[in-house]
């Protein structure tokens, strides 16, 4: 389960373009094809490895006009929704 | 399954580099998708059928420079795994590396490198009604990599041919391109390929053009790189209908629609790149379309919106 504290990492066959207000993440393996909204598009550029996800939160949250609250609690399910998936794997 | 272990009898010993006994001495040039492709060491049986197969793409001069080379060697049959075709569905196995990518299929095996420059090996065993088939495969991948570094694009796509230009539509099996193909003919059109189409760009403009690589319809025919009019996602549906795909969606519907390469998880960011680079010059519209030829008034309403869209 992901955890603010958790870090992630973008899995080793996952190509992602940021065509705002759209990303599009390309899972070679399958290959499987997904469109994602501009907030996914906005965290999934700073997944790098080293950042935690509450420091991915902090760094989205001055662009949307949502409750912290909720904001983590929508960004935490969507990156378990994308762990699940097979696009992000946790490293820490 | 490991790589090559349902085509060859020994996958481990797959050659490492491109070297081996030329099946003979001829070569031919053909012109794929703008770029001039050698294939040396065929015998005569070979050129043949190559001749044949590839026969509107043959070109005769010699050109020095720029050329894709394929060289073209002769193992023996027992390095190819027996395999009952009935009722078989054939799909290559292809394994791409940094610095290479392999490829096997029915008994061949084959190799694309990159450095110094993109080039590719073909080792076969097949009999000469089969080579032509054999080559045919090589050169769809070798293409769509060759598409790739040019900033190009390998579509699976139907591609038809106005009077200013083409428009293709993309779309994986059983999205309708073979159909669309037929009605497209109907209406008098003049279709590129039912199959696969590239996209290629000539003084900063994104133009297309046929690769001789059938679909259900009969070989395409060579032609001239014609100005790329439009794209489209297709559906089939009951009616016909075109509506505007967002930038993300119809990215996405090109990267499906890239053979090969979209599996290659050290080229995505080419294939990504080369289709934001598209995107910047023509939308692509999804099509709905019945099986009847009333769609087409659709497309060519499009036309000038896609091509006003394309304009900075």
């Amino acid at each position: 389960m992901i955890r603010p504290e958790s870090v992630l990492r973008l899995k080793p066959d996952v190509r992602q373009r940021f065509l705002r207000p759209e990303a599009v993440v390309v899972r070679q393996s399958a290959p499987e094809v997904m469109v994602l909204n501009e907030l996914a598009g906005e965290l999934l550029e700073r997944i790098d490895a080293r950042a935690s996800v509450r420091g991915l939160i902090d760094a989205v949250a001055p662009l949307y006009a949502i409750e912290r609250e909720r904001l983590e609690a929508d960004v935490l399910a969507f990156l378990e929704e994308l762990r699940e998936a097979g696009v992000v794997e946790e490293i820490a | 399954m490991s790589f090559g272990a349902r085509f060859l009898s020994h996958p481990e010993l797959m050659p490492a580099r491109i070297a081996g006994e030329a099946g003979g001495s001829e070569t031919l040039g053909l012109r794929i998708a703008g770029r001039r492709h050698v294939v040396a060491g065929l015998d005569a049986d070979q050129s043949a059928g190559v001749a044949e197969r590839f026969r509107g793409f043959l070109e005769a001069d010699e050109d020095p420079g720029g050329d894709v080379r394929t060289q073209v060697f002769r193992v023996a049959p027992g390095e190819f795994r027996a395999i009952d075709t009935r009722g078989w569905d054939y799909d290559l196995d292809l394994d791409a590396g940094a610095q290479h990518a392999s490829l096997a299929g029915l008994r061949f095996m084959a190799r694309i490198e990159w450095r110094p420059e993109l080039r590719a090996a073909l080792w076969t065993a097949a009999t000469p009604a089969e080579f032509p088939g054999a080559l045919e495969n090589l050169l769809r991948v070798l293409t769509a990599y060759e598409l790739l570094e040019r900033g190009g694009l390998l579509l699976h796509s139907a591609g038809v041919a106005g009077v200013s230009g083409a428009w293709l539509f993309v779309g994986r099996a059983g999205a309708g391109k073979s159909t669309l193909s037929r009605l497209g003919i109907a209406l008098g059109h003049s279709v590129l390929s039912d199959d696969l189409n590239a996209v290629w760009w000539e003084q900063d403009r994104p133009v297309s053009g046929p690769v001789p690589f059938a679909g259900d319809l009969r070989a395409p025919a060579a032609a001239r790189a014609q100005p790329l009019l439009g794209l489209f996602s297709l559906r089939q549906g009951r009616s016909h209908a075109t509506a505007a795909l967002s930038r993300g969606a119809a990215a996405a519907a090109l990267v499906a629609c890239s053979p090969y390469v979209c599996r290659d998880p050290h080229r995505g960011d080419s294939l990504l790149r080369n289709v934001e680079m598209l995107l910047a010059r023509m939308a692509v519209r999804e099509l709905s379309f019945a099986p009847d030829a009333g769609f087409w008034p659709l497309v060519e309403e499009c036309e000038p919106a896609l091509v006003a869209e394309s304009c900075p």
